[in-house]
């Protein structure tokens, strides 16, 4: 087992083998695609993610990441609990008999519209710019978009 | 007279028609009403002096030429704060769109524009329409009108503690998994999510696309009936809104109110929303008022809805799933919150959405992101999707060879106190468990008052339909209503 709290305090309770380690380096074990995750279906996890449709911190760590949010380790420990209680809940759905049922994805089965291809007015400009947080005349002011080296 | 405020939308209507009162008194009345009970919190902006001037123009022209008045000419309503008004803050209960101002108008709000209404605030709602309780705002939680000390329901509870505080006579709120209909029974108002595709969803911001529906809450079912007709139809900026005629729902509901007799109409009552945890004087409430429809003359019949059990977990799912990727547009760029001093990005877009977003969100947004992950897509999305199927079957094989209309439950209890849930997400989740499988479903369902319990609690009993058939749930609302008063009590002391 790898140690206990560092000075960024990533550490929670056990996860499993090489589960562990501060900041980047826990994620990147562990990433979504790789062993944490990934290749495994609900009910058949590795003792990384813990029991049957669990995840462990640093799933949790790797989940924020992909959705752009931010967690504290605080916040990451109390998220794991509630999501593993969620996700245990889900599981139910294994005991559900879905053979030759297809998925379903909208109520009516809606195809795409396309509206015929001609110029319609549309909002003005300004007011739409009005709603932006930082512009510079024309433009929407983002930080670099590409790094300058 | 009887207080403005009291009075339904049908009275508001003929009333300002005979000129009994002009549209600015009525406006005013509701104004001062919402003042008075400001602790609720039912509303994060109230907009008294655009209510007032829209007002004005209503008596001029009801003044000039009544004919030519829109059919809501002078009827204050109140909008949930998720759906779009025209140069007015739309929150969504969330400090992500503290500050964003709408630039257009929602289809229902241009619809309920040019009948005439006047809009008197935008409601307080769970953030994003992710609650049950209405805790989850940013902006602290509505209370209930009937109990302070209690939730409202969520996400629509500040429209739903609006009109059972008679600070509007009617609202829109939209209803993913129930929020139109728990803070009915909640409140005691009537409620109706229309049937999937019924109502366009443009300008409303999203949650989950394949589930959101807008719809009233009133103080009637001809009131309901009347708002829903007014936002009803195709619109072609909402590729899921049907073109479809839209029936005279008002006829229906008033005629039912007039000769209140549902011979002939088979009422199925699914025995897998009578269950442990359902609360007993809930179902004792409900079983009364399946009774009490069967005086009128329906025929009551156990149906089964087997897959009904799964319905909680397919939409813990289905809806993060959406939302997850609904929610992505917020990243601090083109509007909504940014935060200040990013070098970079992908630092900005995630600091943005951080600070910006309350925790009941951002959990939906990882659980969404999970089961959409690589590895887990199959197990948990897909399967899913797949058991929403069955669901949606039940009711269609129910329909077909057993019933008309469902009637049960809305929720498993009455309102529950501030702060009950907050700490257990799953408990609040399953809260949702009768109202869920709806949505799934598309069908349209209402929430109308049967009962209370020995604390003064208000009860609800929901009516699914057939899809398209909100005249249906009308008339069966309708007729119950007018042979019971329990529309009638009204909270203490707003």
């Amino acid at each position: 087992m790898t140690g206990k709290a560092s000075s960024t305090g990533t550490e929670g309770p056990a996860q499993g083998p090489g589960a562990q380690g501060p900041g980047a380096q826990g994620l990147g074990a562990q990433g979504l695609g790789a062993q944490g995750l990934g290749a495994q279906g609900l009910g058949a996890q590795g003792p990384s993610a813990g029991s049957p449709g669990q995840v462990g911190l640093p799933e949790v760590r790797k989940i924020a990441q992909l959705s752009c949010l931010e967690i504290s380790e605080a916040e990451a420990n109390a998220l794991t609990g509630q999501i593993n209680s969620i996700l245990g809940y889900m599981s139910s759905l294994e005991r559900v008999d879905v053979s030759g049922v297809e998925a379903m994805s909208h109520v009516h089965g809606v195809t795409n519209v396309l509206r015929t291809d001609r110029v319609e007015p549309s909002l003005p400009v300004e007011a739409l710019f009005s709603i932006v947080p930082e512009r510079s005349g024309r433009f929407i002011k983002t930080p670099l978009v590409v790094d300058s080296e | 007279m009887t207080e403005i405020t009291s009075l339904t939308i049908t009275e508001l209507k003929s009333g300002l028609a005979a000129r009994q009162f002009s549209a600015t008194e009525v406006a005013t009345a509701f104004l001062s009403r919402i003042a008075k009970n400001g602790d609720l919190n039912a509303f994060t902006e109230v907009l008294g002096d655009s209510a007032l001037a829209e007002a004005a123009n209503c008596d001029q022209l009801i003044g000039k030429d009544p004919g030519k008045a829109g059919a809501l000419c002078g009827v204050p309503l109140a909008l949930k704060d998720i759906i779009l008004l025209r140069g007015v803050k739309n929150t969504c209960g969330s400090k992500m769109l503290s500050n964003f101002v709408a630039p257009y108008d929602a289809t229902v709000t241009a619809k309920l524009k040019s009948a005439g209404a006047i809009f008197l605030g935008k409601t307080n709602m769970d953030e994003f329409a992710m609650g049950s309780s209405n805790e989850t705002s940013a902006f602290g939680c509505v209370r209930n009108p009937w109990d302070r000390s209690r939730v409202p329901g969520g996400s629509s509870g500040g429209s739903a503690a609006a009109v059972a505080a008679n600070m509007a006579p009617g609202a829109l709120g939209t209803d993913t998994g129930g929020s139109i209909r728990q803070p009915s029974a909640f409140c005691s108002t009537v409620g109706i999510k229309p049937t999937y595709g019924r109502v366009s969803r443009y300008g409303v911001v999203a949650f989950a696309s394949s589930l959101d529906q807008v719809g009233p809450i009133a103080r009637s079912v001809r009131d309901c009936a009347i708002l829903t007709a007014a936002i009803s139809g195709h619109d072609p900026h909402d590729a899921t809104s049907m073109d479809l005629k839209v029936p005279d729902f008002e006829g229906a509901a008033a005629q039912a109110s007039q000769s209140p007799e549902l011979k002939g109409l088979r009422i199925g009552v699914p025995k897998e929303y009578f269950i442990a945890g359902l609360n007993a004087e809930v179902e004792a409430s409900v079983r009364k008022g399946l009774a009490h429809l069967q005086s009128l003359g329906a025929e009551l019949v156990e149906i089964t809805l087997p897959h009904t059990e799964a319905a909680v977990a397919v939409y813990y799912i289905i809806a993060p799933a959406e939302a997850s990727s609904n929610l992505a547009r917020f990243d601090g760029i083109r509007y909504g919150h940014r935060a200040s001093g990013a070098l970079k990005l992908e630092d900005l877009y995630a600091r943005s959405r951080s600070e910006g977003f309350g925790w009941e969100v951002k959990r939906r947004i990882l659980i969404g992101t999970y089961v959409l992950s690589s590895g887990y897509i199959e197990a948990y999305y897909h399967r899913a999707q797949k058991v929403r199927t069955l669901i949606k079957r039940d009711f269609e094989n129910a329909f077909a060879n057993s019933c008309d209309v469902i009637a049960c439950p809305t929720a498993p209890t009455t309102a529950f106190s501030i702060g009950e849930k907050t700490t257990d997400p799953l408990a609040m989740y399953l809260n949702d468990v009768f109202t869920i499988p709806v949505n799934l479903a598309g069908l349209p369902a209402m929430s109308l008052p049967c009962g209370f319990d020995k604390t003064g609690l208000p009860i609800g009993m929901q009516l699914i339909g057939k899809p398209w058939d909100e005249a249906g749930l009308f008339k069966v609302g309708a007729a119950f209503e007018a042979t019971t008063e329990w529309h009638s009590h009204k909270p203490k002391g707003i």
